[in-house]
């Protein structure tokens, strides 16, 4: 299943000026709980999908009661400085939308 | 007086400024508001406007949207707090909203005793700060050194709930505060009143971004917040937006990086245990956060250092044969700007292709597509206007007759849309201070504010 049909909003934002976060809420307690099983949602596979070294992605966190899973990561560029893309922290999200969702964790070699 | 069971906070829209929705401003007002709060500002916009001492709303705006606050704040006497004026809450901002709200004062007849809160801080604060190792660095910002304080053109720090109060606490009927914490605008009426901390700077953090906690969200419509003595209720004004316990959780998230921790000049907010159920149709009830007082309290301070002056190129390219070679475009270009200027390097370039991947640069995961058409933005960024100026216009000579092997026209590569084709767009700052500083006396949450009040 693709991340982007199991969300209600899926968007980036800044987390202050050299931070961008990301929130994923997803749409129901099945899509949520999915996503986390998924175990997707870690350093590696987020740092190979924005092709940044692991160390850029700051911090995931699962928050239930917002049935969300949220990463940040830290900017190359603080927002509004030279060479900067994205003063708001913003658009950064449209490569999570095809992300594909396994049913299960793969399993543990 | 018999103490208050609750007490009504409105929070009029996620930046005052943008445009307040009038119709939903009197629903709330019906509802017999306490207090309204109105945060104007964030570091959000960039580094530029504090730096520049510039404003980021428009001045028109600014004043039809005090201008509603005051009148139905001075129709029923309720006090009106106003954070972070100007956006960026140093002087030049809070003078520049004073000046509209004097403005208006006079042509409407409005009488209030007022309360003006400077959040300005003389860089020896920061400079001692740093040699007794009190400065500490958010994540992804650099360790602050002295040279960067030096470099800084302008300095903020964020207040606490502390000066409103003091305000409040001296009769202030309108206050006017710069740099502030987006909870403290909202929790400091409750917190004069004896309300609970935990919940009054937790409400302070749903409301804050107005009806962002609403469904359907949206930072430009009215919300308002019940604080009572065990819990508080969120409720949007407008029958069109409904506040649901998953609204409000997931606004909770919104623009940090801790999804239920959130720093405070005294402590931490505790949301983990937070519990939430619908109230009635269209409110959400939510009871259960928690404070952790910190040992010695801390501050955020924001500085912005200049970089240098912009100017720069806009255009476009529809040659398919230029499309496919953009990299050695740019570099050629790149190439025989630096050897025309070998004698005086003292400038940086940028190049950002929308089509391609300016929005995500080298994260943009989707390559090997060719675009039909390009845009092109160059930069440059140097030690004054002038210069940058320069540099930009022998750069589009360059881009304009680059010679590339396939090319089907002479000349004229790009389609440039502006007549002067250099932009000058000034200052670049960056955010050099961006760090909490740790207070040796909690009296400073106050004394680094100073208060003017008088009589308009």
């Amino acid at each position: 299943m693709k991340l982007i049909d199991m969300v209600n909003f899926l968007f980036s934002k800044n987390a202050g000026p050299y931070l961008i976060t990301f929130d994923v809420l997803f749409k129901d307690d099945a899509c949520y709980e999915q996503g986390r099983r998924s175990g997707i949602f870690n350093k590696e596979t987020l740092a190979r999908l924005y092709r940044v070294p692991p160390e850029r992605i700051l911090s995931i966190y699962e928050y239930d009661a917002a049935r969300v899973i949220k990463f940040t990561m830290i900017r190359e560029i603080s927002s509004g400085d030279f060479g900067d893309r994205t003063v708001f922290g913003s658009q950064q999200w449209a490569p999570l939308i095809d992300l594909e969702i396994p049913e299960q964790a793969p399993a543990k070699a | 007086m018999k103490a208050l069971e609750e007490i009504r906070v409105i929070s009029p829209l996620g930046s005052l400024g943008y445009g307040i929705n009038a119709d939903s401003l009197n629903r709330a007002m019906a509802m017999r508001p306490d207090v309204i709060g109105a945060d104007s500002g964030s570091t959000d916009c960039g580094p530029y406007y504090l730096g520049a001492g510039a404003m980021y709303h428009s001045r028109k705006a600014m004043k039809r949207d005090l201008r509603l606050l005051l009148r139905a704040a001075r129709a029923v006497k309720i006090p009106v707090l106003i954070g972070s004026a100007g956006c960026a809450g140093a002087r030049p901002h809070v003078l520049w909203a004073l000046e509209i709200l004097h403005e208006i004062a006079r042509e409407d007849g409005h009488h209030f005793k007022l309360a003006v809160i400077y959040s300005d801080q003389d860089k020896n604060v920061l400079r001692q700060a740093l040699a007794e190792r009190r400065v500490k660095s958010f994540a992804g910002v650099p360790r602050l050194t002295p040279a960067t304080v030096d470099r800084c053109c302008a300095l903020v720090a964020q207040m606490g709930t502390q000066p409103y109060i003091e305000a409040l606490d001296n009769g202030a009927e309108v206050i006017v505060a710069g740099r502030s914490c987006d909870s403290a605008i909202f929790a400091s009426y409750g917190l004069w009143k004896g309300f609970d901390r935990a919940l009054a700077l937790h409400m302070g953090k749903i409301i804050e971004c107005a009806c962002m906690c609403a469904l359907p969200p949206t930072g430009r419509d009215v919300i308002m917040g019940i604080l009572r003595r065990d819990d508080f209720i969120i409720e949007a004004p407008n029958p069109i937006r409904r506040v649901t316990p998953g609204s409000v959780a997931g606004h909770m998230v919104y623009e940090v990086e801790h999804p239920y921790l959130q720093e405070e000049p005294e402590g931490t907010e505790d949301f983990s245990a937070v519990q939430m159920e619908p109230y009635g149709e269209r409110a959400t009830r939510i009871w259960n956060s928690r404070f952790h007082p910190r040992g010695k309290p801390t501050l955020r301070f924001e500085g912005a250092e200049p970089r240098g002056y912009r100017s720069y190129l806009l255009g476009a390219t529809r040659d398919p044969f230029l499309i496919k070679q953009l990299d050695t475009f740019i570099e050629g270009c790149t190439l025989q700007l630096k050897e025309l200027e070998a004698d005086q390097l003292d400038f940086e370039l940028d190049w950002q292709i929308y089509g391609r991947d300016a929005v995500l640069g080298t994260m943009e995961p989707v390559r090997n597509v060719t675009p039909h058409e390009v845009g092109i933005l160059a930069q440059v960024l140097a030690p004054t206007q002038e210069r940058a100026h320069d540099v930009a216009a022998l750069l589009e000579a360059r881009m304009i007759g680059f010679a590339y092997e396939g090319a089907k026209t002479r000349t004229a590569h790009i389609a440039f849309p502006f007549s002067p084709l250099v932009n000058d767009n000034g200052a670049v700052y960056r955010f050099g201070v961006l760090h909490t500083v740790e207070l040796p006396d909690a009296r400073d949450l106050l004394r680094l504010f100073p208060i003017e009040y008088s009589r308009v």
